[in-house]
């Protein structure tokens, strides 16, 4: 799930299927396929190319042209950055978890070293609905200061300094969650780290997502024995740290969020739910080796792995001596700097965008989210949204009534906005114009409708009965007869009737 | 959207194609628009792909850029457009009628009498959707500041005259239309829509053809089916059979079909230039080819807007509309004699008070299409009714009275019963309109008994209730405005008329209804004025910037750098 993704399923929290399919890994674009309603999405090779370029353009440089055009728009009077005055750690590992972790710790030693960094495409993990999101920003930089600035480098231009304000909205939803995923990076950083037992304190340091509550869960003898390799003492250890979280399975980002059986689990588009998955999600006996493809809590040996390396990597002198306090002074800016195309030419210009209101929307829906596991639990034993592809992995063979079940078992909250942002919109719309939902026209349209919720009603509750009748005590239903009386009345006083053609 | 146009909206849904959300066209349609149909490279800022454009909906003149990366192909585009539109701005230039205005004489300060040309009519130019007008918004920027070699000698890529000359129209006509109202460039996708409420959401209404599919659904197929036809129907090869209305391209034409073209030309025209044998034959096939494809996406567009055109003509065009083209041919004019006046480019941001005196024309213009729309047509009034913005009904009663000045002026009495529910407080402004299309204005005197009004007496009391109950009743029910309480049906408003009737003691016949007449009165100006005026340039406060700085010698803004390396 990526960051745009993740801003779409955050502006619409109510949707249990997104949050579902979307937790589960699940191939939206795939099934939308195999449903016969695929979704007009797609990206141009121009588009793409033009992106690419421009973006090698910014970072060119080891980043120092980016770092000065930063400066430039702060304003603060600090002295501009030299030449060679930006580090850019390495931040190859390999999986998701293992560059979260790099990214953790290159942000940390970046922090402490009190200069300018650029982290180029960083990796950083959010807890969406109760599974980790692993989210790549174009890059971060951090401050001399410890405080960290999220980069969006966009390929829409700013023409006169002013750019489309619905792309800069797009960017800055975006990138608040780029913010928010980083500010939970900031704040395991900024905890005074607990010298000799390092086993104890890892999972808290470090993890992602919900670590802290299962530090209890994990297995203490298991975290620490990953984090043994970190005391090489050197990055390259951490990279090594990361590699026992790959080898432990195949724990994919987006792998499927409910413990499944391995045969299912190896197909990320169809995980099996099976229906005590509430219960298996919140316990320590999901860690069993089903578990490895992608658990929803990290109580296996794979994401303890992960979330106890940065913590044996953060002190690189190894438990015994213990590291220097770290600084509490690591925070995330919130306002991010935008980099675009300066008007017509591919010259970098950028300026700065405060998302604190992203940011707090982003955090308050993401909150609000319902988590998966209860999602799950209320679906029908045995429910899957397996394609059942055929051996070339081209053709679903499952039958499409079937998948339609699986599908409407759980409940969208449809609205066109979605239409942009989710592979599965035409079909929800389909579903939800059957339905005659009237959020299919818009989701402002329910505001003025009270308790009527589908065109039918809305219709009956309008023509029924005249407006002269005795008002219902309905506000909805008053003022919607009466709309009806004031539209035919106009209409049947057009000077010729028109046609409606 | 307000609760009428929701209603349309399900009717739509219901009978499978658009309701009318008028009865007149508020909008002023030229004889002779000029058609604009442009395509972009995706991804890439003023890198025109192609455009269809021209007068004649059965001849249209196609422009291609073969190759948009190269700078030369794209300024040769831009050229022939110029080509293409300059002259037909230019044929609305000198028919002129001439008007007299007011304006200061500089030396006595007096108010003189002078004659002022004005355009007779004015270009209009029609693009298919919202988009389109941003993108000509965007041509008129990148081509303004264009340097011609008369004015650099040293420029490394002069352009025609006529380029940075078509910049500057571009964006007079990209920034008129940001005025509400305004009718010199428009979006079919916003002419469709203000007049059709379709069965699905604005946003969808934003594709022309998914658009024109519910408005004027093909026999025999609901508004929703051909919709979604025009939306998403693929071909064989995956490309889209109503391809968009632009102007970027859908990604599955361009990576199957332009991107391959586009290489072919590129080699193409590498052989040409290194003289291998036919090579100049295969530019010109690969050229062709590229032709054809980009005339397949920009053809049925275009069809789309003349088809719009013509359902937008078969509207009576509202009473209102030409004093509000009137406005638009000012417009052209004063651009035309800017521009003949040798005035430099639109500059890149306006000042302080330019940008306050553009938003203030805004808002009121925008009150004021909202009035006239309202007047000019019964639906829209029903909404403004229904919002507690206005009432209709019958008089019941008029009873003559007059002011206590020394000199007595009549202020009737008229007893309106309605069913209307008005946003109504004591004194406030009603205005409406008389017969001969003068606006009259009367203020709310009180609610009278429907059995016997008694006039302005008894309306006192009744009158604090009424209008208190009015104003919680906004408050309650907010949005949909009036409530509707108990009591239900008609009610009986008195209004006292206090204008419009003549200089005399008594009213000059037919300024006061009589009994029986049909009458609507408004609580919104029929003629809203804007604000007060700006200060001058001279003494912007330095709140907003202070005054512009005079030693800063006045000239034109610079060129746009070009780079080395061009775009992509």
């Amino acid at each position: 799930m990526d960051a745009r993704a993740l801003a779409a399923l955050a502006a619409n929290p109510g949707c249990r299927r997104r949050a579902l399919l979307d937790g589960a890994g699940v191939d939206k674009g795939a099934l939308a396929q195999a449903l016969g309603a695929p979704a007009n999405f797609g990206q141009s090779q121009f588009a793409h190319q033009r992106g690419n370029s421009f973006e090698a353009r910014v970072k060119a440089d080891g980043g120092a042209d980016l770092v000065r055009l930063l400066h430039e728009r702060l304003r603060d009077g600090t002295e501009p950055p030299g030449p060679g005055a930006v580090a850019t750690p390495d931040l190859a590992a390999p999986g998701p978890q293992g560059r979260t972790a790099r990214t953790a710790l290159a942000l940390r030693e970046a922090t402490e070293a009190g200069r300018w960094a650029l982290l180029d495409h960083p990796m950083v993990s959010l807890d969406v609905a109760g599974s980790p999101a692993f989210l790549e920003p174009d890059a971060v930089v951090v401050h001399p200061d410890g405080s960290w600035t999220v980069v969006e480098i966009k390929s829409f231009p700013m023409v006169d300094g002013s750019a489309d304000p619905a792309k800069v909205g797009a960017a800055a939803r975006q990138s608040a969650v780029y913010a928010l995923a980083l500010e939970r990076v900031a704040s395991m950083i900024g905890e005074p780290p607990e010298g000799g037992d390092d086993a104890a304190m890892a999972p808290g340091a470090a993890g992602p997502a919900n670590a802290a509550e299962t530090a209890g869960a994990a297995d203490a003898a298991d975290a620490a024995g990953v984090v043994v390799p970190a005391e090489a003492a050197s990055p390259a250890g951490t990279a090594e740290a990361a590699a026992p979280a790959e080898a432990a399975g195949p724990a994919e980002a987006a792998g499927p969020v409910v413990p499944a059986p391995p045969a299912e689990a190896a197909d990320a588009a169809g995980p099996v739910i099976p229906a005590e998955a509430a219960t298996l999600a919140g316990t320590a006996d999901a860690a069993g080796p089903a578990d490895a493809a992608g658990p929803v809590i990290p109580a296996d040996p794979a994401e303890a792995a992960e979330a106890a390396d940065p913590a044996g990597a953060t002190a690189p002198e190894g438990p015994a001596a213990p590291a220097g306090p770290a600084p509490a002074r690591a925070r995330v800016r919130h306002q991010v700097l935008l980099v675009c195309p300066k008007d017509f030419s591919n010259l970098p210009t950028a300026e700065m965008v405060d998302v604190r209101k992203q940011l707090a929307v982003t955090r308050r829906q993401l909150d609000r989210l319902t988590r998966i596991e209860e999602i799950a639990a209320a679906l029908p034993e045995g429910t899957t949204f397996d394609l059942r592809l055929t051996d070339d992995g081209r053709t679903p063979t499952r039958p499409l009534e079937e998948l339609t079940a699986a599908v409407d078992a759980v409940d969208a909250a449809y609205a066109p906005e979605c239409l942009s942002a989710c592979e599965l919109a035409a079909h929800c719309r389909t579903r939800s114009r059957g339905a005659g939902l009237v959020e299919a026209l818009g989701r402002g349209v329910r505001g003025e409708l009270g308790g009527l919720t589908t065109v039918g009603a809305v219709l009956t509750a309008a023509m029924e009965r005249s407006a002269d009748d005795i008002p219902t005590g309905d506000p909805a239903v008053d003022a919607l007869r009466r709309a009806a009386a004031l539209r035919a009345e106009a209409l049947a006083s057009r000077p010729e009737a028109v046609a409606c053609r | 959207m307000s609760l009428i146009t929701t209603l349309a909206r399900m009717e739509a849904v219901r009978e499978g194609r658009a309701q009318p959300l008028t009865t007149v066209r508020h909008r002023h349609l030229s004889e002779r628009p000029l058609a604009f149909v442009p395509l972009t490279t995706a991804g890439e800022a003023g890198a025109p792909l192609g455009a269809m454009v021209g007068t004649d909906r059965d001849a249209p003149r196609l422009l291609i850029v073969a190759q948009p990366r190269d700078r030369d192909l794209r300024f040769a585009f831009l050229a022939e457009l110029a080509e293409e539109i300059q002259p037909y701005l230019d044929s609305y230039a000198d028919g002129i009628e001439l008007e007299e205005r007011k304006e200061t004489d500089p030396e006595t300060g007096k108010k003189v009498p002078v004659q002022v040309e004005l355009c007779e009519d004015a270009p209009q130019l029609l693009v298919p959707s919202a988009a389109g007008v941003a993108f000509v918004r965007l041509l008129g920027r990148s081509m303004r500041f264009r340097r011609t070699a008369e004015q650099d000698p040293e420029t490394p890529f002069p352009a025609p005259a006529r380029v940075p000359l078509l910049g500057r129209w571009l964006t007079h006509y990209g920034e008129r239309s940001r005025v509400p109202g305004s009718c010199l460039l428009l979006s079919l996708t916003e002419l469709l829509s203000r007049h059709w409420a379709t069965g699905q959401s604005n946003l969808e209404d934003q594709h022309l053809g998914s658009l024109l599919a519910w408005v004027d659904p093909p026999e025999g197929v609901s508004g929703a089916e051909a919709a979604l036809r025009a939306e998403s129907e693929r071909d064989a090869h995956g490309q889209l059979r109503c391809p968009p209305a632009g102007p970027a391209t859908d990604p599955a034409f361009d990576n199957k079909l332009l991107a391959p073209a586009m290489s072919r030309y590129d080699a193409a025209r590498a052989e040409a230039s290194q003289g291998v044998a036919g090579g100049e034959a295969r530019l010109r096939l690969a050229e062709e080819e590229l032709r054809r494809l980009l005339a397949s996406q920009l053809r049925p567009t275009w069809d789309a807007l003349w088809r719009g055109v013509d359902l937008l003509r078969s509207l009576p065009e509202g009473a209102r509309v030409t004093d509000r083209w009137r406005r638009d041919r000012w417009s052209y004019t004063g651009h035309r004699d800017r521009v003949r006046a040798g005035e430099p480019p639109q500059p890149k941001r306006d000042d302080a008070v330019t940008a306050a005196q553009k938003l203030a024309a805004r808002e009121t213009a925008q009150a004021q299409l909202d009035a006239h729309e309202a007047l000019d047509d019964p639906l829209v009034m029903a909404g403004r009714r229904l919002a507690g913005e206005a009432f209709a009904g019958e008089v019941i009663d008029v009873e003559m009275a007059w002011s206590d000045a020394k000199v007595p002026r009549p202020r009737p009495l008229v007893t309106v019963r309605t069913e209307d529910r008005p946003h109504l407080a004591e004194r406030v402004k009603l205005h409406r309109v008389v017969a001969d299309g003068k606006a009259q204005s009367g203020e709310f005197a009180g609610f009278a008994d429907m059995d016997g009004p008694e006039g302005a007496d008894e309306s006192g009391e009744s009158d604090e209730s009424g209008g208190a109950g009015g104003a919680d009743a906004s408050d309650d029910t907010g949005a949909s405005g009036a409530e509707y309480g108990p009591g239900g049906a008609a009610r009986a408003l008195v209004v006292r008329l206090t204008g419009g009737m003549g200089r005399g003691k008594q009213p000059e016949p037919g300024t006061v209804p009589e009994k029986g007449d049909r009458v609507c009165w408004t609580l919104f100006e029929h003629a809203p004025r804007g604000g007060p005026e700006l200060p001058d340039p001279e003494s912007t406060p330095w709140t907003h910037g202070g005054p512009p700085d005079a030693a800063a010698p006045a000239q034109g803004p610079e060129p746009d750098p070009m780079t080395e390396e061009d775009y992509l």
